[in-house]
């Protein structure tokens, strides 16, 4: 095997004409204000400078914008181990983000904004660490194959910003745990993620961290800009002070954002139970019931069941408001509604 | 259950080829790959010019990249609604990028084309407006190359080494560390970004729009900038720093990403529950103490190995590979274990049967996070230095990150403790059952001893602590171990020698 010596290492990228850079840090893991430090940079950020935001998150899922949440991760199983669901305005895939998963954040002005060249300065900064590393395609960067990094991009009128994750130490089996492609019987509009195989970089460089690779990344970045500037440190307490900040953090926290925006979708389920059986067809838009059609045999169990649905959360906190107004029949038929709504939260 | 309905239009005003044909989905479709090929209407260009209507369709323009489509997601007007320039007009989706579309012209929603959730042909209109007569010229000048409608999705100019266009460069030389001294305002008064509304008002009142420091999103400036303008203090112009001072305290880089670890006192009684690796550790002591302890110390000079590490240093880092002192003191330990195999043994104390075993696997005692934790090296009999070394540093990430196997953690058949990394020079560790013996190893000393001459010299030493259950080892086995031990590292060349 080769070895490239550092001192005799060729950049991938040609260094352009020099511009101004701006370097911040988060000292938070708290995933919502993370992204809401990402969205006030985006908005009200300084356009003259080449800007690099790093941080990392505690255990999170990350979907992409106009993904549905309940076809790509299992949303009761985040509920119970405490993990936070979160929705980015950019597009792409599903993640899982944990300690061990950094983040990177390039905000370019539009003229002069190069996903693929950002892409390279996470690469040269990789061969500090003697890992060799190049983006495909769809700018995903591998190495050996796998997949250690995916981004994702948003771009307006002038700003355009480039994220993407760099797998150092994540626990992966949690990616399996808790992202999965696809429930079968959900059809739905909206973005897939793409499956591909991943390895953590600790694999290729055992001792590496995120403070060394996010030291490696903004030399690298100077390198490119050839400009340096101090590393802005951000604190929670003071960011929330920032009012366009602490709304994008409430925004970013509200049901209707990560549930609420989900496209619409179908969903059929049905299920033979000892007593009989039962079968729903439903639609789902912006996150709630609508249009429903639930029917039993017998009938009384889920009898008006449809239209008390209609327009409720789709989750079951809303299945269960919907059923408790269902009328009384009965014991035997409420014995059996319970175990409907059992199976049914199972399902969803 | 997708109904295609194909619709034939012929688009007023641009020459064709052929006819448009745009297939209509219902709401709920199934996922597919964005990138497929569709029969495109031919690209009409945007036009400035609104027709005798007074509506101007504003064009869905080229990202670039062979995208012939993007998603809707979502629409922030409804037809009817009023609209300024560089209002947001949607949010469209392509692939992993989502982009903010802003209207381009002052007027009202008259038509939308595309639906939240359909895909918009790239080239064809987005939605109409209707500007009246006029109003639209003077704010698309020629030199304006702020025009949000193009959707830079990755333009093929834009590859390495590729002609860029300039960005605009803020007066004087940037060096970051001062604070906001940088402003962003336009070098004249056409750079600036602000609706025709907004420069009526600067006419009127005769303020050149470069002097304004835009408070809007994305740079623009609003109504009130203007105002404030005018009503600033005459005494003092005190430029308001807040949009473009740090955002944070700022450091320079190696501080930057040093972990910090800050230590404080507690103030009150905490109650702290044992759970995952103490509560192990806990009840694996407990048993341990059943087990006869004895111990040996003695003093081993570390000269030999100091130099030894230091030949080998460079190498391994050339190979991503960390080198401390512990892989050779487990290699010189399995050295010694082959002629003593006595210590590499289990004790199964019900039966009274020692299982003499074949593999080294030396544990490691690791200060984690988590708490105490001994995970192993398989077969250090049959490992070199930078073998062990690798396996070491894959052993520490995983124990800092993310965490130990179980195969790891069991199977052991000896361990070590460097507790002297940490500090202490004898110690008397505690076996870990059913192993038979353990070894602790203190930290490095430089001190004054006799050489063979008489002479006092400096020497680096360090203290080595074994534990031996007693009902299965002696003293003297103990003691001809370490000796054994002691050679090896001592003298590396005498492992040279003997290793296979």
């Amino acid at each position: 095997m080769r070895q490239i010596s550092p001192l005799s290492r060729r950049s991938f990228t040609t260094t352009s004409a020099p511009q101004p850079v701006r370097v911040l840090l988060s000292k938070s893991t708290d995933p919502y204000l993370n992204l809401a430090i990402e969205d006030w940079l985006f908005h009200h950020g300084q356009y003259d400078k080449q800007t690099l935001y790093l941080w990392r998150n505690e255990p999170t899922v990350v979907i992409g914008r106009n993904q549905n949440p309940w076809k790509e991760c299992d949303v009761k199983a985040l509920e119970r181990d405490s993990i936070h669901l979160v929705r980015r305005s950019s597009g792409g895939g599903a993640v899982y983000h944990d300690l061990g998963n950094s983040c990177f954040s390039f905000f370019s002005d539009k003229s002069s904004y190069d996903k693929n060249k950002n892409s390279l300065i996470i690469c040269d900064a990789l061969r500090h660490f003697n890992i060799t590393a190049s983006p495909n395609t769809r700018n995903d960067i591998l190495v050996n194959d796998r997949k250690i990094s995916g981004s994702a991009y948003r771009l307006s009128g002038k700003r355009c910003l480039h994220h993407g994750t760099l797998l150092i130490s994540t626990h992966l089996h949690n990616l399996q745990k808790y992202l999965y492609v696809g429930n079968p019987y959900i059809k739905s509009a909206g973005v897939a993620s793409v499956r591909s195989p991943v390895q953590n970089l600790s694999h290729y460089a055992p001792m590496l961290t995120h403070d060394l690779l996010m030291n490696a990344i903004t030399k690298e970045f100077f390198h490119h800009y050839g400009h340096r500037c101090g590393v802005e440190l951000l604190d929670e307490e003071e960011m929330k002070k920032i009012p366009q900040l602490s709304e994008a953090y409430e925004n970013l926290r509200k049901w209707g954002w990560r549930f609420g925006e989900t496209p619409s979708f179908e969903h059929k389920l049905q299920y033979t139970f000892l007593w009989g059986t039962v079968s729903i067809h439903l639609h789902s838009e912006e996150g709630r019931f609508k249009k429903v059609e639930a029917s039993s045999e017998p009938p009384e169990v889920l009898e008006g069941l449809s239209s008390l649905l209609e327009g409720k959360a789709y989750d079951r906190h809303g299945l269960s408001e919907a059923m408790e107004m269902m009328e009384d029949r009965g014991s035997t038929v409420t014995q059996r509604r319970r175990e409907v709504e059992e199976w049914l939260v199972r399902e969803m | 259950m997708i109904q295609v309905i194909l619709i034939l239009v012929k688009i007023p005003s641009v020459k064709l080829n052929q006819v448009c044909v745009r297939p209509l989905v219902t709401p709920f479709r199934f996922n597919r790959a964005l990138h497929t090929t569709r029969v495109m209407c031919a690209a009409q260009q945007q036009s400035n010019t609104p027709d005798a209507n007074g509506v101007i369709p504003f064009i869905l323009s080229d990202p670039g990249e062979g995208i012939a489509e993007c998603e809707v997601l979502k629409w922030s007007v409804k037809e009817g609604d009023k609209v300024s320039q560089f209002d947001m007009l949607c949010e469209i989706q392509s692939d992993k990028a989502v982009a903010e579309i802003t209207s381009r012209f002052d007027g009202i929603i008259k038509k939308i084309h595309y639906q939240k959730g359909q895909m918009a042909q790239v080239g064809t209109p987005l939605v109409d407006i209707y500007v009246g007569g006029g109003t639209v010229g003077e704010t698309i000048s020629s030199g304006d190359n702020l025009s949000p409608s193009t959707v830079p999705m990755g333009s093929p100019d834009m590859g390495l080494g590729g002609a860029k266009q300039p960005i605009i460069q803020v007066e004087g030389h940037v060096n970051s560390g001062k604070s906001g001294s940088e402003e962003v305002l336009a070098r004249d008064d056409q750079k600036a970004m602000a609706s025709p509304a907004v420069r009526h008002i600067a006419k009127k009142y005769g303020i050149a729009l470069h002097k304004i420091k835009p408070s809007g999103k994305e740079g623009r400036i609003t109504k009130e900038d203007i105002m404030n303008y005018i009503n600033r203090p005459m005494a003092e112009e005190k430029v308001e720093k807040v949009a473009s001072s740090p955002a944070g305290r700022v450091v320079e880089v190696a501080e930057a990403f040093k972990s910090s670890s800050a230590s404080v006192g507690i103030t009150e009684d905490r109650v702290v529950p044992l759970s995952g690796y103490s509560r192990i550790m806990a009840k694996t002591m407990t048993q341990s103490l059943t087990i006869p302890h004895f111990g040996l110390c003695d003093e081993i000079i570390a000269d030999g190995m100091i130099k030894l590490r230091s030949q080998l240093k460079k190498t391994a880092e050339e190979q991503g590979v960390k080198l401390t002192y512990m892989p050779i003191i487990l290699k010189a330990t399995s050295m010694a274990l082959s002629r003593y195999p006595q210590l590499n043994a289990s004790f199964n104390e019900g039966s009274l049967v020692t299982i003499q075993k074949s593999s080294h696997n030396i544990g490691v005692a690791m200060n984690t996070p988590n708490g105490l934790v001994v995970p192993n090296i398989k077969d250090v009999q049959r490992k070199s230095i930078l073998d062990i070394a690798r396996e070491l540093n894959r052993l520490q990430a995983a124990a800092n990150g993310a965490g130990l196997g179980r195969e790891d953690l069991s199977g052991g058949t000896i361990s070590i403790s460097n507790i002297g990394t940490i500090g202490g020079t004898y110690a008397s560790p505690v076996i870990v059952a059913p192993e038979v013996a353990i070894g602790a190893v203190g930290k490095i000393q430089k001190v004054p001893r006799y050489d063979s001459h008489g002479a006092v010299v400096p020497v680096h030493i360090f203290n080595i602590s074994w534990s031996a259950d007693h009902r299965v080892i002696d003293g003297a086995t103990m003691a001809n171990f370490s000796n054994a031990w002691k050679e090896y590292l001592e003298n590396p060349s005498a492992m040279l020698f003997e290793m296979k």
